[in-house]
Formats: C-alpha cells, sequence, structure tokens
C-alpha cells in the first residue's frame, strides 16, 4: 500500500505505542501487533510529528526538515514515502478521513 | 525527543531478546543500511517480529511434527470465533469489542448486535480488502457466511484475540498478534479458504477461558 501526495496520515488512534532510545536510535512497541520497530532519528522524529497531529506528504517533509534538521528535497520527499507506506503496512499509521 | 532511558506510558515495555526476534535481513546487512541511510539523514526503520522462544511447539508447523504435547507440558490452547463472540469480557486489551445495541439480557448481547465503537477490523488488519472501513471485530465475527466467506474474517479475529491472550501469559497459542495480523494481510485475497483452515486449526484447540 503506497501513499500518496494528498493523503493526511496519523498514528493509529487505537493502540498505543511504547518508546525508548538510545543516542540517535529509538525502539518503538505497538500494543496492536506486537512488533517492535528500530528508527533511526529522522523516522522517529517523522513518526513522532504524526502522533503529535496528522498531516500529509509535503506538510511532513517541511517540519521533518525543519525538525530533524535533514536536507529537505526529493530525496527526503521519496524516502519519506516509502516510510509512510512502510508504517500503514505495520498498522503504525492510518489514514485520516476527509 | 532524545530523552535516554525508558519513557514510561502506564506501562512497562516488554523485553527484546535478540535471539528471538526475526529480522527482515541477516543483522549485519540491516545494520549496515540502517547506519548507510541514517548518515545521509533519510528516515530507516527495521522491523523486529517477536516470538516467545516457546511458542514454535504450538504453531502449526508444530502440531504436525507431533511436538505439540509431551508429558508434563501445557497443552497448546485456542478459543473458537463463537467463543470470543459471547464474551466480550474476556476481550484483551487493547482490543475492544464495542458495546450491545439493544441491550444486555445477563451476559448475552441481544441479537448479537454491537455498536460501532469496537476496535475496527481493518485498523489492526491493515491489508485488508474484504470489509468495509468501519466494520468492528465483533461486527466481523457475527457476519453470516455471504458477507464473510468461509467465516475467514471471523477466524482471524480469532485467532488474533488468542494471540493477544497468549501475550498475557493467559494462553499457550503458538503465534503473536503480529504473526496473526502478517498472515492474514499476506493471504488473504490469494488463498482465503486454506488461511482460514490453518486459522481455524490454531483456533478449535482447547479454550482455557
Amino acid at each position: 500500500m503506497a501513499s500518496d501526495d494528498h493523503s493526511t496520515w496519523r498514528v493509529n488512534a487505537g493502540f498505543e505505542l511504547h518508546w525508548r532510545s538510545w543516542g540517535d536510535e529509538y525502539v518503538v512497541y505497538h500494543s496492536g501487533s506486537g512488533h517492535t520497530h528500530l528508527l533511526n532519528h529522522t523516522a522517529a522524529t517523522a513518526l513522532r510529528i504524526l502522533q503529535q497531529t496528522p498531516a500529509a506528504l509535503p506538510e511532513l517533509c517541511e517540519r521533518l526538515a525543519s525538525e530533524a534538521g535533514v536536507e529537505a528535497g526529493g530525496d527526503l520527499s521519496g524516502a519519506l514515502e516509502e516510510l509512510l507506506a512502510d508504517f500503514a503496512r505495520q498498522g503504525l499509521i492510518e489514514r485520516v478521513s476527509p | 525527543m532524545g530523552n535516554k532511558g525508558r519513557e514510561r506510558n502506564g506501562e512497562a515495555l516488554p523485553s527484546l531478546n535478540e535471539e528471538q526476534a526475526h529480522r527482515d535481513s541477516p543483522p549485519d546487512e540491516g545494520r549496515r543500511r540502517f547506519a548507510k541511510a541514517g548518515a545521509a539523514g533519510l528516515p530507516v526503520m527495521l522491523t523486529l517480529a517477536s516470538r516467545p522462544v516457546w511458542a514454535h511447539r504450538c504453531t502449526i508447523s508444530g502440531m504436525i511434527s507431533g511436538n505439540d504435547s509431551s508429558p508434563g507440558e501445557l497443552p497448546c490452547e485456542g478459543c473458537t470465533p463463537g467463543y470470543w463472540g459471547q464474551h466480550p469480557e474476556e476481550w484483551p486489551d487493547p482490543y475492544s469489542a464495542g458495546d450491545c445495541k439493544q441491550g444486555w439480557s445477563g451476559n448475552h448481547c441481544a441479537s448479537n448486535d454491537y455498536d460501532d465503537n469496537g476496535t475496527k477490523f481493518k485498523q489492526v488488519f491493515t491489508g485488508d480488502t474484504r470489509f468495509g472501513e468501519d466494520l468492528t471485530m465483533m461486527q466481523v465475527i457475527h457476519l453470516g457466511g455471504n458477507e464473510d466467506p468461509y467465516q475467514l474474517g471471523a477466524h482471524a479475529v480469532a485467532a488474533l484475540l488468542n494471540a493477544a491472550k497468549a501475550m498475557g501469559g493467559d494462553m499457550n497459542f503458538g503465534y503473536t498478534p503480529g504473526d496473526i495480523i502478517d498472515l492474514y494481510n499476506a493471504h488473504h485475497a490469494t488463498s482465503p479458504e486454506e488461511l482460514k483452515n490453518s486459522f481455524q486449526m490454531l483456533n478449535e484447540r482447547s479454550c482455557p477461558l
């Protein structure tokens, strides 16, 4: 399942995420699936942003560039689109109904 | 963000045991990809699917190999969709059955008619292509054969709840909720009857509840 530029995403409202971090690496346990995910700083920041407020891909890119200190641009947007698809496949995020 | 140490959210984190974790790729290759992408600032996620060490005995392959029961060991267990449909009070966190629309008669929900407040099927089985967005897990259990061919949805819900009970130590089921979700997402469209048969085999073992 791939995300698209027009979808707004948020962390799946039905389940809790439990976080732990070591330096720039983050581990998050998803209570719904029982899976544990290892995220780097950028991916963790993206998930944290969606945990605070729903966002579509372009807005998420902007906020990520600002908050995670990564360079905005095509590489980030493409990588973020793949990440959102991964998040959705793992049940971490869901589309927000318009 | 960037806090060191445990973040408490009302619950303790389960311990990570790398011997039990299944990784998507060999550890060195995964870690190299993780480090390389991380160095460029790009987002990366690796998923560690957890499975208790004891669980293999109660899996389908464990049962087929005849290793599912030995003297002194607890039997493998599972409860049916019918059980979960009649016992919303036993549903394990974080899954909710919702409320009975027509009112309760003792512990029985009249007409098995549940509202939309329960956990949504698609919220859990994120790859599902069979049901509508708003259908809850409890509502799926009570669908008829036309709406839920092979009763695959009902057995998937039962298997998930059994797996969640096992995570809490209340059942020897053999799979984690993540396993059941992954199995359903991967096979429900291409092999619905076979998948239902597999879930049914797991769900129709002795129910300890």
